[in-house]
């Protein structure tokens, strides 16, 4: 049940775990610049404990919830649900991955986001409320990032009845990030963050519309073989209007503004 | 009862914050496209031309409102 009954070697099932792994580097190295942060300033017991519960509650969310829905809700309705979050995603993550790419925004910045975590926790200098803050922070740090990792896990997993081959990739993700990233933690900055964005954004606007076409009744030609040539046409897409978006900065060039929301 | 309420609201406020945000017309385009799925379910041919298409047009009007959002906003601190 956990891990779906159909052979894995399927296109489905290959974008999916290639979707929701992105998806997951991507948000557990921003997650992982926070821990670290509240590690370094407020130690790294508090910060350890505030990630480790943010990990529990996203997996509990995921498990409980996630298998709540493939166990009780229709199929169709799953899958338009699923598809109409994953759509909604893949497109807020287009937008800003193309808006970033042509300059519109600034580009994500570990290194700063670094910085002013390490800022904000030492101006606060009470020792008593240090290790409370830290767990909070880390938590809530760990928390936002991977809700958006437990909505992709979800999506995905529940539309595909695949719900444990998308924790499975997405613990994956976390796995590799929290390995690597205790290894070579400043070069956090270096993971190509935007790239990675971009091609999750993809992924997710294709699995999404086709989800949802699935869901309302739509029989797609070729059926899995639909999502290959979704995939490539958004990505080509997506390649134009960055292309589009950059030249018409060129043409009224402006100071760069930052990006309000990190996600 | 009433802590109980002001918990939902509050997540049902963090919910909405988090998926619409400060770009609520990603979720009007998405809500659009499967609208428009539904409407041409007994479609298909139609459908499966369509529905890409609208995707298509929904990131492309998605991108270009967040470009003219932050150019206009530029303009007018500039302005000030």
């Amino acid at each position: 049940m956990i891990l779906g009954a159909t052979s894995p070697a399927t296109t489905s099932l290959v974008g999916l775990l290639i979707a929701v792994f992105a998806a997951s580097l991507v948000e557990m190295v921003e997650a992982l610049t926070i821990v670290v942060a509240v590690g370094t300033t407020r130690g790294w017991r508090s910060a350890l404990r505030g990630a480790l519960a943010a990990l529990a509650v996203l997996g509990v969310l995921v498990g409980g919830g996630g298998v709540a829905l493939v166990d009780y809700t229709p199929i169709d309705t799953l899958r338009v649900v699923a598809g109409t979050i994953l759509l909604l995603l893949g497109l807020s993550w287009l937008r800003k991955a193309i808006l970033r790419s042509a300059g519109f925004i600034a580009l994500h910045d570990e290194d700063a986001i670094f910085r002013s975590t390490v800022r904000s926790l030492t101006a606060e200098q009470e020792a008593r409320r240090s290790a409370a803050q830290g767990f909070v922070v880390a938590f809530k740090g760990v928390f936002v990032e991977g809700m958006e990792v437990v909505l992709i896990v979800i999506g995905l997993g529940a539309s595909q009845h695949r719900i444990g081959w998308a924790a499975a990739a997405a613990g994956a993700a976390a796995l590799l990030v929290a390995g690597v990233g205790a290894l070579v933690v400043r070069q956090l900055s270096e993971v190509p963050e935007n790239l990675l964005k971009t091609v999750v954004g993809v992924m997710l606007t294709s699995f999404g519309i086709f989800w949802v076409g699935e869901g309302a009744g739509v029989r797609w030609p070729g059926s899995d073989a639909t999502l290959v040539v979704l995939v490539a046409g958004f990505a080509v897409l997506t390649m134009v209007l960055i292309g589009i978006t950059r030249r018409t900065r060129r043409s009224a060039p402006a100071s760069r503004e930052r990006d309000p929301v990190p996600t | 009862m009433r802590v109980v309420l002001r918990w939902v609201a509050r997540a049902g406020l963090a919910v909405w914050d988090f998926l619409v945000g400060d770009t609520p017309e990603v979720l009007v385009v998405t809500l659009a496209i499967v609208g428009i799925t539904f409407a041409l379910r007994a479609h298909n041919h139609a459908a499966v031309v369509v529905v890409p298409i609208c995707g298509v047009l929904a990131l492309t009007g998605v991108v270009w409102l967040g470009r003219a959002r932050i150019t206009s906003r530029r303009s007018r601190s500039e302005g000030h």
